[in-house]
């Protein structure tokens, strides 16, 4: 019941077009697999006529593509979410999630494992990753607790940049102890590689995305009020220093777990934000859906373009993002602010 | 308007790291297409005709190749200097370590008073520096199989070791046309030569192109590149191309890391993940792990050999006991 | 029923390389009533402790020493929502760090009303509209935050503390930190005239702090000078605001005429 003159609740209007991002991402991920470097004909891959082993079309639907747009839709999502989630908690439109160094922890703990390999036990490059990050997540936290207690987001950020600096002080000298071929094959791990071959790397991320994903749904609201400012928000009841919490951790854990799955993609985080709340607004409950499903949508596309545009070579998902990014930021840097 | 004077400060520092790393990106992109243009060159090694010199007696090799054909050739005495990565003929052990190919130690070099110098021929710093001090310079270019022999012979006349390094290119000339000989005939596979792995992964897989020392063994060795018509060095193959090119035999090269030839099955059979290819399904999955492999040197004509064996299934290769050679059939 | 404090008492915690020093106190002995329906000010020149003590009475911040009671309940036990429900804070200044349209942030003021995953229903929209009207801010409803003027602004986050408070319960307070100090003279005016509305109206309670001695003896009810964290007097302006008193209050001279006129 709204009195003449003044509009319905907003949250309502905005569910179109967060269901328009689903559309946008399920679209994403049944074409992504009819497209790619080798023609392949869609009679021949749902024939049963022809043995799978036998079957090229059907391999490479099934095999090589269908988890790649997986990983592509699982990883973006998860970037974009994370993005949000982070510039929510640091007040900041232009956070990403990999300003607070899980990204140079996940980074250096696949350096390490891919140049002095063969002594990590378990799980390879990807667990090793996430191992870093989870380092890094903690070494963060426990800086910016170390200055008083609660947690100033200030602290966080200096401690973020620190590590940031330190780790990848500490990637470059191990690069330095790896052999040209090592030191080539980190250099193209780094610029993202979503081509994963099967779905046990999904199906290894995908606990520990959930359960972020139920802490960004908590946390929706919460950053609403947070953007007001961390005094508003706790006069108006909200538990600040937890939701900050819940906040860094959700968002960092979800980030490692991306970047273990395909790299450090880079941009996914801070492009798909910016886009969605021009087209939502900025609140989270709008914000937070639309970017999972467009973010998840965009590296589909990324990486479609990135598999084709050189074929039968392939250019590194990474560098899309990243050819796609610096103009973005240019355009945001013209545009009247 | 007002602005607040912290947020926009962060806003500033925000930005400015955003720039450092788009900056970064891109840098990585350009270190990525110009490691690409580099392969993709094609331009034959500069080989010009050189009157005999007298010999020289204080050589610096910064390649692992050409130090092993200096040995070959009988002027191991006269290497004072060796790179980093130097490891045969054992003798190099105690020799002087003067870097490699991205970290060359300049004042240790010339601290060795060397009459000559070898260099790769993209160490232009190094090489700046070298001229600036008026030491003579061997510019040595990683090329084709080919080309083995015909830098030993060039080495072989500047050094003043014309004869031997004859001798030598031909001994690897004949043993190379023994191992044609052996394979001539023979139904020729499609091949996929891998020699870079993630381990224990299917990812991050690095196969030689059409181009190449590498290509060149595998081709002399009776196989068919799988990937010969890419016209680079060497190639990330993502799954995809994998299962489309559908190779017959996968061959692995690796260094020597003292596996045991439990861990080398182990390794093949990660190749499992993939079992719609049909080198998988036929069980021609081989990993080899030989120094000799990786060396475009003296040892060619061996390694050659090592994978013509794999190649035809017989897994009986000349291995050496002292250095652990492993090889696995999958 | 009144906000009582007594014998309130407090100093930050010390930030930096020697947490063991005690820090001295930005608010001591401070003991105050405030009765229902009142427009009170606390007046005192910068770095007296009045923001301080606002947060105190808020419950923002916790007392070293002393209680803050609302309603006979101590303000800094209660739990959050129940307190944000009675008490509500307008700040100096809000900085968005993204931008929102007016009515979406008076409905974000119905926050405490509201469960963790429950959505607006149309009571919040209502009680939102309530705020909006009530400040004169209604046609404004889909204009973006950062596009209005400074005026406009404050009447914006005020409308949304008051969507914020329980209609009915008689012991809700409105916190205003220095509402004017950063307005020009004709949003000084704007604002000082809604909070006269809202007081005479609307009989919120209502507890501002300002340094500006024309703004506090023109629009409040009562007046507490508060001088280096203490309480020289309080009471209403006509009285309490003697040139004596403003002389100590600021430490200058006065040699003025009486500046309200009743």
């Amino acid at each position: 019941m709204t009195r003449a003159g003044l509009p319905s609740l907003p949250l309502r209007r905005g569910v179109p077009l967060v269901a328009l991002c689903l559309v946008a991402m399920i679209v994403a991920i049944g074409a992504a697999p009819f497209i790619g470097s080798t023609p392949i004909r869609v009679a021949r891959v749902f024939s049963r006529s022809t043995p799978f082993a036998d079957n090229i079309d059907a391999q490479i639907f099934f095999i090589a593509r269908l988890p790649r747009a997986l990983a592509a839709a699982l990883v973006g999502g998860t970037l974009a979410a994370a993005g949000v989630v982070f510039q929510g908690l640091l007040r900041n439109p232009l956070a990403t999630p990999y300003t607070l160094g899980v990204s140079a922890g996940a980074s250096l703990g696949a350096m390490v494992v891919m140049t002095f390999g063969a002594a990590w036990p378990v799980g390879g490059v990807a667990s090793a990753s996430l191992a870093g990050a989870g380092l890094a997540v903690l070494v963060v936290y426990w800086l910016a607790r170390a200055r008083h207690s609660g947690l100033s987001t200030t602290v966080l950020l200096l401690a973020g940049v620190t590590l940031n600096a330190f780790f990848s002080a500490l990637i470059l000298f191990v690069q330095y102890l790896s052999d040209f071929v090592q030191t080539y094959r980190a250099l193209r791990w780094l610029m993202g590689d979503l081509d994963v071959a099967s779905f046990a790397p999904i199906l290894a991320a995908l606990p520990l995305v959930l359960v972020a994903f139920i802490a960004f749904a908590w946390l929706a609201r919460p950053l609403n009020l947070i953007s007001l400012g961390a005094d508003a928000a706790a006069s108006r009841g909200v538990d600040v220093e937890r939701a900050q919490r819940v906040a860094f951790f959700s968002a960092s854990l979800a980030t490692g777990a991306a970047v273990s799955v395909g790299g450090p993609i880079g941009f996914i985080g801070i492009i798909v934000p910016h886009l969605v709340r021009r087209l939502v607004g900025s609140d989270h409950r709008l914000v937070l859906p639309a970017s999972t499903f467009f973010g998840a949508a965009f590296l589909i596309g990324c990486d479609a373009v990135a598999r084709t545009i050189l074929a039968p070579l392939e250019l590194p998902v990474g560098i899309i993002t990243a050819l796609i990014g610096g103009p973005f930021f240019l355009w945001l840097l013209i545009r009247k602010r | 308007m007002r602005v607040h004077a912290g947020g926009w400060m962060r806003r500033e520092w925000g930005l400015v790291r955003l720039a450092a790393r788009t900056v970064h990106h891109g840098l990585l992109a350009a270190m990525v297409a110009m490691a690409l243009a580099i392969g993709v060159l094609a331009a034959p090694p500069a080989v010009r005709p050189l009157r005999p010199q007298a010999p020289l007696h204080r050589i610096v090799s910064l390649i692992p190749a050409v130090t092993e054909m200096l040995f070959a050739m009988g002027a191991g005495d006269d290497v004072v200097g060796v790179s980093s990565f130097d490891h045969y003929p054992s003798a190099v052990e105690a020799r002087t370590r003067v870097g490699g190919l991205i970290d060359p130690d300049f004042e240790r070099i010339i601290s060795l008073r060397p009459d000559l110098v070898v260099v790769y021929w993209t160490q232009t710093d190094l090489i700046a520096r070298l001229d600036r001090a008026h030491l003579p310079i061997f510019k040595y270019r990683h090329a084709g199989l080919a080309d083995v022999t015909a830098t030993m012979r060039t080495l072989g006349t500047r050094i003043g070791h014309a004869r031997e390094a004859d001798r030598e290119a031909t001994r690897i000339e004949r043993e190379l046309d023994a191992v044609l000989a052996s394979v001539a005939g023979r139904p020729r596979p499609r091949t996929a030569l891998v020699f870079g792995r993630e381990a224990g992964a299917l990812r991050g897989i690095f196969v030689s192109g059409g181009v190449g020392f590498l290509h060149d063994m595998l081709e002399a060795a009776g196989g068919t590149n799988a990937f010969g018509d890419v016209r680079q060095e060497s190639l990330q193959a993502s799954t995809e191309l994998l299962i489309a090119r559908a190779p017959e035999v996968i061959l692995e090269l690796r260094p020597n890391e003292g596996w045991s030839a439990v861990r080398l099955r182990q390794e093949e059979a990660v190749w499992k993940g993939l079992s719609s290819l049909p080198a998988v399904r036929s069980g021609r999955v081989y990993i080899l792990a030989d120094d000799r492999l990786l060396v475009p040197g003296p040892r060619v004509a061996e390694a050659v050999r090592m994978m013509a064996g794999a190649i035809r299934g017989t897994g009986s290769f000349p291995t050496d006991p002292a250095r652990g050679t492993g090889v696995g059939k999958y | 029923m009144p906000l009582s404090a007594a014998h309130l008492s407090f100093g930050y915690p010390p930030a930096g390389l020697r947490p063991h020093e005690a820090s001295p106190l930005a608010v001591s002995g401070v003991s105050i009533v405030v009765d229902h329906g009142a427009l009170v000010g606390i007046l005192g020149p910068n770095g007296s402790g009045k923001t301080t003590l606002l947060k105190l009475l808020a419950g923002i911040l916790t007392p070293r020493a002393g209680t803050v009671m609302l309603d006979g309940r101590n303000v800094s036990t209660m739990p959050a929502r129940e307190r944000a429900r009675r008490v509500a804070v307008v700040p100096q200044e809000t900085h968005l760090a993204f931008d929102y349209t007016v009515l979406e942030i008076a409905l974000m003021g119905r926050y405490p009303h509201l469960g963790p995953f429950e959505v607006e229903g149309p009571q919040d929209l209502a009680a939102a509209e309530a705020g909006l009207e009530a400040t004169g801010t209604g046609r404004l409803a889909s204009r973006m935050f950062q596009n209005l003027s400074g005026g406009e602004r404050q009447r914006v986050i005020i409308a949304a503390a008051l969507a914020q408070l329980d209609e009915d319960e008689s012991s809700r307070v409105l916190f205003l930190d220095e509402p004017t100090a950063s307005l020009d003279l004709k949003y000084q005016l704007e604002v000082a005239a809604l909070l006269r509305r809202l007081h005479d109206r609307q009989h919120v309670t209502i507890v501002l702090s300002t340094h500006d001695l024309r703004f506090a003896a023109s629009v409040c009810t009562e007046v507490i000078l508060l001088s280096a964290g203490r309480v020289l007097a309080q009471g209403p302006p006509r009285e309490v605001l003697t040139p004596a008193a403003i002389a100590e209050l600021y430490e200058i001279d006065v040699s003025a005429a009486p500046l309200v006129s009743t």
